[in-house]
């Protein structure tokens, strides 16, 4: 018999993970011609915008991440992960499409469909791995934040589809409330906690630096997903301030763990993860005040998003590239920085300054500027992924 | 100690070896990158050792478990070792890109390499082995 977990040491297939990050960085560069299109017109419709970024982009990412990261850092195993990559994708897919649409038309039965297309794929995976991770035993404090994380994205999807269903008249409840909600599990609850987790195994390991303090990996899970329950629960403005603070003070143990890493080589991809904190804390600050300053608070933790995905993503697709042609006997299999070389990423990096430069021009009234780098910058990351992509698919055949 | 404790230790000196090495690599001092890359590669591979030579044997034996994650961790070892040599004749011809490619792409085959390990084979092995006895017999190799 083998012991759990140990079976699962093997390398998932690349083309899980590919499938997912094209999506997502094409669903990025959608999202930011919307924007555009929208500061040409001098309109912001923000649900469409939102969720393309929100779903499309992220979540798109981080459950195909989860799919790679599962058995490697969790020694957690899904079964028949090839089929069920494949209807979890097709079916979000088909799932952010319906519903932006919805969002932009007005459509509920667009919408409508989405949502349960949404609720299949996204709910049931995270649900799935929940389940898987709950069975693990003696997980590390990362993979153990997973579970706190995918939590709080099922109850961002309950509490989302419940606005939804209110908002076309099905249900009878706040609306604003379950809206309240439903930005609270999703943002802090699942997409910041799941990167604050996943730092918690890479940083020091990538970056040569010191530990982080046992009792931020250790506490910073449940006290996230314990404040988005209790302010969902019993909203009061207590539980977003100490959401807020402990989103500034991981923010700030991180950037201090970068800067006392012991690899010193200048890195766009290190810089990105300064960017991606500062970002962090920002949003955080601003969290107590998104009654007046909500738009802020959402472009805000976009940008901490988007440099901490594009900061991974560069990494992990380099990398994949090279392990799956080596595994597979390629010979002379080009290492990470012939995939996507370090001139991409400091491209990448640059633009990605510029856009940051360029919020001095948004606060000025002027937002086309702002979108423009913003659809550069993903037109960029879809080019370089599907460069790391399709230099994969040559060498394999070749 | 045991046995997690004690290669995960080592795990974490290999990579402050490897910074180093890096560091002056970066810097275009040659000679100091040769001498710090080689204790790197000195140290990875009397890790190797320990775990290839006493390790993964006696896991075998108790575990009855031979064609399964040992294995994927030798051809992983084996992989690192090709970079290595790819790396140290980038050394030889002083071609930084080339180096700092490779070492890019050891490092991170190391990071999830030693994940698996930290996450699942060294706890697993400190529950089915002697753990004072592999760690005896694992520092009698040397001290990476």
């Amino acid at each position: 018999m083998t012991p759990q977990g140990l079976q699962l040491l093997y390398l998932p297939p690349f083309s899980i993970i590919a499938r997912f990050f094209v999506t997502a960085v094409f669903f990025a560069f959608i999202g930011s011609t919307y924007l555009t299109y929208q500061a040409v017109k001098g309109e912001l419709l923000l649900p469409p915008a939102v969720h393309l970024f929100t779903l499309g982009f992220m979540a798109m990412t981080m459950i195909g991440a989860l799919f790679q990261m599962l058995p490697v850092v969790a020694g957690v195993t899904l079964e028949r992960p090839l089929e069920l990559a494949f209807a979890v994708h097709v079916s979000s897919l088909g799932g952010v499409l319906l519903l932006v649409l919805g969002f932009i038309t007005g459509g509920k039965a667009s919408a409508l469909t989405g949502l349960l297309l949404l609720l299949a794929s996204f709910g049931g995976t995270a649900a799935y791995m929940l389940y898987k991770l709950l069975k693990a035993e003696n997980l590390r404090d990362a993979p153990r934040g997973f579970i706190f994380a995918l939590t709080a994205f099922l109850l961002g999807l309950l509490t989302g589809s419940s606005a939804l269903l209110t908002l076309a008249g099905f249900l009878k409840l706040d609306y604003a409330r379950l809206f309240d909600a439903h930005v609270g599990f999703m943002l802090w609850g699942w997409t910041a906690l799941l990167v604050a987790s996943v730092s918690f195994q890479v940083i020091e390991m990538f970056f040569v630096t010191p530990p982080y303090p046992r009792y931020l990996t250790r506490y910073l899970p449940p006290a996230v997903l314990a404040l988005t329950v209790l302010r969902a629960l019993i909203p009061f403005v207590l539980w977003d301030l100490l959401l807020s603070a402990l989103f500034v003070a991981y923010a700030a143990v991180t950037a201090h763990r970068l800067s006392l890493r012991r690899r010193r080589v200048p890195d766009p991809l290190v810089y990105l993860w300064y960017y991606a904190v500062f970002f962090l804390a920002v949003s955080a600050l601003l969290y107590p005040f998104k009654e007046r300053l909500f738009a802020w608070f959402l472009l805000s933790f976009g940008l901490f998003v988007l440099s901490v995905i594009s900061s991974m993503m560069m990494r992990i697709v380099a990398f994949l590239v090279w392990m799956h042609l080596t595994s597979q006997g390629v010979p002379n299999a080009p290492t990470m920085f012939k995939v996507i070389e370090p001139s991409d990423a400091w491209t990448l990096f640059s633009v990605h300054t510029a856009l940051i430069a360029s919020l001095v021009l948004l606060v000025e009234g002027f937002p086309l500027f702002t979108a423009l780098f913003l659809s550069a910058e993903t037109f960029l990351l879809c080019c370089f992924v599907l460069k790391g992509v399709l230099t994969y698919a040559r060498l394999r055949r070749a | 100690m045991n046995i997690t404790q004690y290669l995960t230790e080592e795990h974490r000196k290999c990579d402050t070896y490897y910074a180093e090495a890096e560091k002056a690599v970066n810097a275009g001092d040659w000679e100091k990158a040769k001498e710090l890359f080689n204790t790197f590669k000195e140290k990875t591979l009397l890790h190797f050792q320990k775990e290839e030579d006493v390790l993964f044997p006696e896991f075998e034996r108790v575990t009855g478990i031979v064609m399964g994650p040992t294995q994927v961790m030798r051809m992983e070892h084996d992989q690192a070792r090709q970079l290595m040599e790819e790396m140290e004749r980038a050394l030889e011809q002083k071609d930084k890109d080339t180096f700092l490619s490779a070492g890019e792409s050891l490092m991170v085959l190391l990071q999830q390499h030693n994940m698996k390990e930290e996450q699942i084979l060294y706890p697993m092995s400190d529950q089915h082995l002697d753990a004072d006895r592999m760690v005896e017999a694992m520092g009698k190799l040397g001290e990476v």
